[in-house]
């Protein structure tokens, strides 16, 4: 029922989504991609006969719901407890990285500010958690 | 023998030797200057209190070394402070008493109870003198020995004296014996004769005496003491010449005297001879001699005594030959007495001791004019009347001893008040004898009165000089120690009114500025005073008080305009009133108020009291006030401090949180500034002119720039948050690391890195690879256009901290700007020249401060740099 999709990108920021959709595009890798504004639009877009995202790529800092709400929000939802999720996120701080991965995120990127290096990370955050995290296709 | 109280004597030497300690002892009290003021202060006391005294003061250290003697001293031996300094302990003793004051002093060092001792003095001209002492152990505050304090007082004449009383006291006894015996005896002269003999042998210490009469040629024995006397010529021998020529003869040795007849002499050997003519109506009627077997036997008091003893028996011998049987015996009998009392008075009135003869039930016998004299009474007034009339009721009980037939050891020398006639008081040494009757019992005593009053008084201000600097010296202690100025002038006050008569005390201060003075503390009676606020205007115009003017009124009911307070004192029956100003740097900050109940009860004692309490109770009142003050601004302070380090600590919380995320924050739209500038030139750049895409470039290279500026503002903003973790941390290996990330750079450029072996530090090893890695950085960077750049890493110490230096030959900078050298986004060089946010230096303080540690540089434009860094101790290991 669900709709398979490469990725959910919750972010907020749309320059900052665009930028993330445009190097990705660039990535060569044309992945699927869905983007929410905010929290609550990921959880409805994620809710019943919604998509369902191979990899879903976090920004910590949302308007409402937070990110870390978020995560938390996914791992307690029966359908969402083994969706993947990075943090991709600004933000450095020790604090940050270690709430992310108290909270069940599976992985934790800072956005770089130079646009190729931002799009490099993208890019080898996506490869790898889409190569080792390939769901079987519900569809066969 | 005690020569004075010995109260006197205790209260003299623990003054002088408490004024003796604070001035010997003043460089240990140097540290405080109050304190040595202090001593100074008792030093002069000291040197005024001794200077006035008729005692010597002499004064060791504990190395038997001279410290102080006083100017009696000086009188006294002839020797000055500065002769003796280099002499032996007790140099100037004679030295047959060495041992006995050595053995004194040793007996005090081993904690033993002070004798008084007499003992001579060799003076300094060679004279000896003796003196009564006392040696006392002088002690510190801590109860510690110090030295060695010796009084004397020089009893020389006293000595004499005594030994005169003693001669006169004997020769009394005497002539009261053979006035006795001529009243009993009557006018049987050869009783008369043999009490006189006997008497006037026993008073020279002759080996024998004799009474001659004359018989035409001859001089015939009548009695014979302890010799045998043949009858002898009147010519050639003494005592023939004694009645020829009617005077006394003596001699110190017969075998070489020219008027003795050998053969006589060779008779019976006696070299000594003293011999008195015996004589009625100017005609010798006989001799009496004494004798000895060896020369020089005799003194004069014994030529003296024998005189009056031959004159006595002349006039009774003389009468009793003459008109025996022929006249009423009683009437002979009164005149012999009549005339030997007349003889005895002109000698003992002439005395410059009264003399008091009393009975054995203490009633008077006689008393000379001296005595008579010192009593206020008039000649004669005395007989018959008990000498405990004249006596102070309290000194009754002494005067019993002196007088009774008690054992002789009672019967020492004592001081003894008497009342004179006009009520006032009479100070004596009484020194007594008793008299012995023929049968050997107790008929009576002879008593030497000395006028000791001037002497007494002398020692009494003495003892209240001493009582008064010592309870100073308590007062001082008690302000001392008493914190707030109620205390100060509380302890003041309980220790003034031992000293000064007062009813009504107070210690007022003044508050200029208010209006007002404060009772800080007083009492009346023996209720004590609450503290109160009285306005100014009830005392004296304030420039009247500031001044501070000693007022002294006698009788306060009189004064014409009272005061409102002066009434309201009065009404509590104040009459004498004392007003002290307590002066701090010559102005008045308060008074210190005596009231007494007596008209005119304070004297110019009390007033020199009250002026010697008011200066240490003023300082120490000032004192309490700057330490209450102080107290007051130290909570204050304190407070203050609390207040800005929490508004410095939130300034700085919200510093930190403001400068995280404005880095954090402003991070996304550089992004997307640089992002899209670089998707513009990437993917639409051939649509663009050279022109836009030149801008685009500088859009894409100024967000590069400001992201740089960010992440070094972040790492800042993270190093001020980040708690410090202590560890040991090998610079050695550090720097080794470090200098790997160079590698590309060294090996393009060709640096050459001179690094020396480097300590380990304890410190935290994250924020040092920040520092130092920042420090190699800029060496690196400002050394870029050396054709040889040389990086130099060496160990430093300084200020007991340890760290490291990086030296290179670099642009180096003017030392002029190396106090901007590690602020925010500052630069020395500009931006083209050399790449950097200018806050990789601030980040290194702010690292090095966290530490403890101290960054500092030295250069020199264009010729290279050197940064220092410590941070506190080395690794223990």
């Amino acid at each position: 029922m669900a709709r398979p999709i490469d990725i959910l990108l919750v972010e907020d920021d749309p320059a900052d989504a665009e930028l993330a959709l445009r190097a990705l595009a660039r990535s060569g890798m044309s992945p699927v991609v869905e983007h929410a504004p905010d929290g609550e639009a990921a959880l409805s877009a994620l809710g019943d006969g919604g998509i369902q995202p191979r990899l879903i790529l976090l920004d910590l800092k949302l308007p409402g719901m937070t990110g870390l709400e978020l995560l938390e929000a996914l791992r307690a939802g029966a359908g969402t407890r083994h969706l993947p999720v990075v943090v991709f996120t600004s933000s450095a701080e020790p604090r940050d990285l270690s709430r992310s991965y108290g909270s069940g995120a599976n992985g934790y990127a800072q956005k770089p500010v130079n646009f190729d290096a931002f799009g490099e990370t993208l890019r080898r955050v996506c490869e790898f958690w889409l190569a080792v995290n390939r769901l079987p296709d519900v569809s066969q | 023998m005690p020569l004075q109280s010995d109260l006197v004597l205790t209260a003299l030497v623990s003054a002088t030797g408490l004024l003796l300690l604070a001035m010997l002892l003043r460089s240990e009290l140097a540290h405080r200057r109050e304190k040595e003021r202090d001593a100074q202060h008792y030093a002069r006391q000291l040197r005024s209190l001794t200077g006035a005294l008729r005692e010597s003061i002499v004064a060791y250290d504990l190395d038997l070394k001279l410290q102080f003697v006083n100017p009696a001293f000086t009188a006294v031996t002839g020797y000055g402070t500065d002769e003796l300094r280099e002499r032996n302990f007790i140099d100037y003793v004679h030295p047959d008493d060495h041992a006995a004051v050595t053995a004194e002093r040793e007996k005090l060092a081993r904690g033993g109870n002070p004798v008084d001792q007499e003992y001579r003095i060799i003076r300094k001209d060679g004279q000896e003198r003796w003196v009564s002492s006392t040696w006392q152990v002088m002690r510190n505050d801590a109860g510690q020995p110090i030295g060695y304090l010796g009084t004397e007082l020089d009893i020389t004449e006293k000595k004499r004296g005594q030994g005169r009383l003693r001669d006169e006291a004997e020769l009394f006894q005497a002539v009261m014996e053979v006035q006795q015996a001529v009243a009993a005896a009557g006018l049987d002269s050869g009783t008369v004769m043999r009490v006189i003999a006997e008497r006037g042998r026993a008073l020279t210490g002759a080996t024998g005496a004799v009474v001659e009469m004359v018989q035409g040629e001859d001089l015939v024995p009548r009695v014979a003491v302890g010799v045998d006397a043949p009858t002898h010529k009147v010519r050639g021998s003494l005592a023939g010449t004694a009645v020829r020529t009617g005077e006394m003869q003596r001699t110190d040795d017969a075998s070489v005297d020219p008027r003795i007849d050998r053969d006589v002499l060779n008779h019976d050997g006696m070299r000594s001879i003293v011999a008195v003519p015996l004589k009625a109506d100017g005609r010798a009627l006989g001799v009496l001699k004494v004798v000895a077997p060896e020369p020089s036997r005799f003194r004069d008091r014994d030529a003296r005594a024998l005189e009056l003893l031959g004159g006595m028996m002349g006039s009774a011998v003389s009468h009793a030959a003459a008109f025996e049987g022929r006249q009423s015996r009683l009437e002979e009998r009164t005149r012999a007495l009549q005339e030997s009392e007349q003889r005895f008075k002109h000698l003992v009135d002439a005395a410059q001791e009264g003399i008091w003869v009393v009975d054995d039930r203490g009633l008077t016998t006689y008393a000379n004019q001296r005595m008579a004299d010192l009593l206020g009474h008039g000649h004669g007034e005395l007989t018959g009347r008990p000498i405990f009339d004249f006596v102070e009721p309290a000194a009754r009980a002494e005067v019993q001893k002196l007088i009774g037939a008690a054992h002789d050891e009672l019967r020492a020398p004592r001081d003894v008040r008497f009342r004179r006639r006009d009520g006032g008081e009479l100070w004596a040494t009484v020194a007594t004898n008793p008299i012995v009757g023929r049968d050997g019992g107790f008929v009576g005593t002879v008593a030497m009165v000395s006028d000791i009053t001037e002497r007494k008084r002398a020692e009494d201000r003495l003892r209240r000089t001493a009582d008064r600097l010592r309870a100073l010296h308590e007062l001082d202690q008690a302000v001392l120690a008493a914190n707030s100025p109620a205390d100060v002038g509380a302890a003041a006050l309980s220790h003034l009114k031992r000293l000064v008569p007062c009813n009504r005390c107070t210690v007022v201060l003044y508050d200029f500025d208010a209006g007002y003075a404060e009772v800080v503390a007083g009492f009346t009676g023996t209720t004590a005073i609450a503290a109160s606020r009285i306005p100014l205007s009830d005392f004296s115009p304030a420039a009247t008080l500031r001044r501070g003017a000693v007022r002294q009124i006698n009788d306060i009911t009189t004064l014409a305009d009272q005061p409102p307070l002066i009434a309201r004192i009065a009404a509590e029956g104040v009459r004498a009133l004392l007003s002290v100003p307590l002066l701090v740097e010559g102005e008045a900050i308060g008074e210190l108020n005596i009231g007494s109940a007596t008209v005119a009860g304070l004297t110019p004692e009390h007033r020199e009291i009250a002026l010697e309490v008011a200066t240490p109770l003023a300082t120490a009142i000032q004192q309490a006030r700057l330490r209450e003050e102080l107290a007051r601004q130290t909570v204050d302070l304190e407070r203050r401090v609390e207040e800005r380090t929490a508004d410095l600590r939130e300034a700085n919380a919200e510093l930190e949180a403001f400068s995280y995320s404005v880095s954090h924050d402003l991070r996304a739209p550089i992004r997307h500034l640089g992002g899209f500038a670089q998707l513009l030139i990437e993917e639409h750049g051939a649509q663009l002119s050279d022109a836009a895409r030149h801008y685009a470039e500088r859009i894409k290279a100024g967000a590069a720039e400001m992201a740089m500026l960010v992440d070094d503002l972040l790492n800042l903003a993270r190093v001020a948050r980040q708690d410090l973790v202590r560890r040991r941390t090998d610079l050695a290996a550090l720097v080794a690391d470090l200098r790997t990330e160079f590698t590309a750079e060294t090996d393009r450029r060709g640096i050459e890195w001179q690094i020396e072996p480097l300590p380990a530090v304890n410190a935290d090893p994250a924020l040092m690879r920040v520092a130092v890695g920042n420090l190699l950085a800029n060496a690196v960077k400002f050394t870029a256009p050396r054709d040889r750049a040389t990086i130099r890493i060496y160990p430093v110490q300084a200020d007991g901290q340890t760290g490291l230096a990086v030296a290179d030959n670099g642009v180096g900078f003017g030392m002029a700007h190396a106090d901007r050298l590690f602020g925010v986004f500052e630069r020395l060089h500009p931006p083209d020249e050399f790449t950097g946010t200018g806050v990789g230096l601030a980040i290194v303080r702010r690292i090095v401060q966290k530490h403890g540690g101290r960054v500092w540089a030295e250069a020199e434009p264009g010729r290279g740099a050197t940064f220092y860094l410590t941070v506190g101790s080395g690794a223990s290991d």
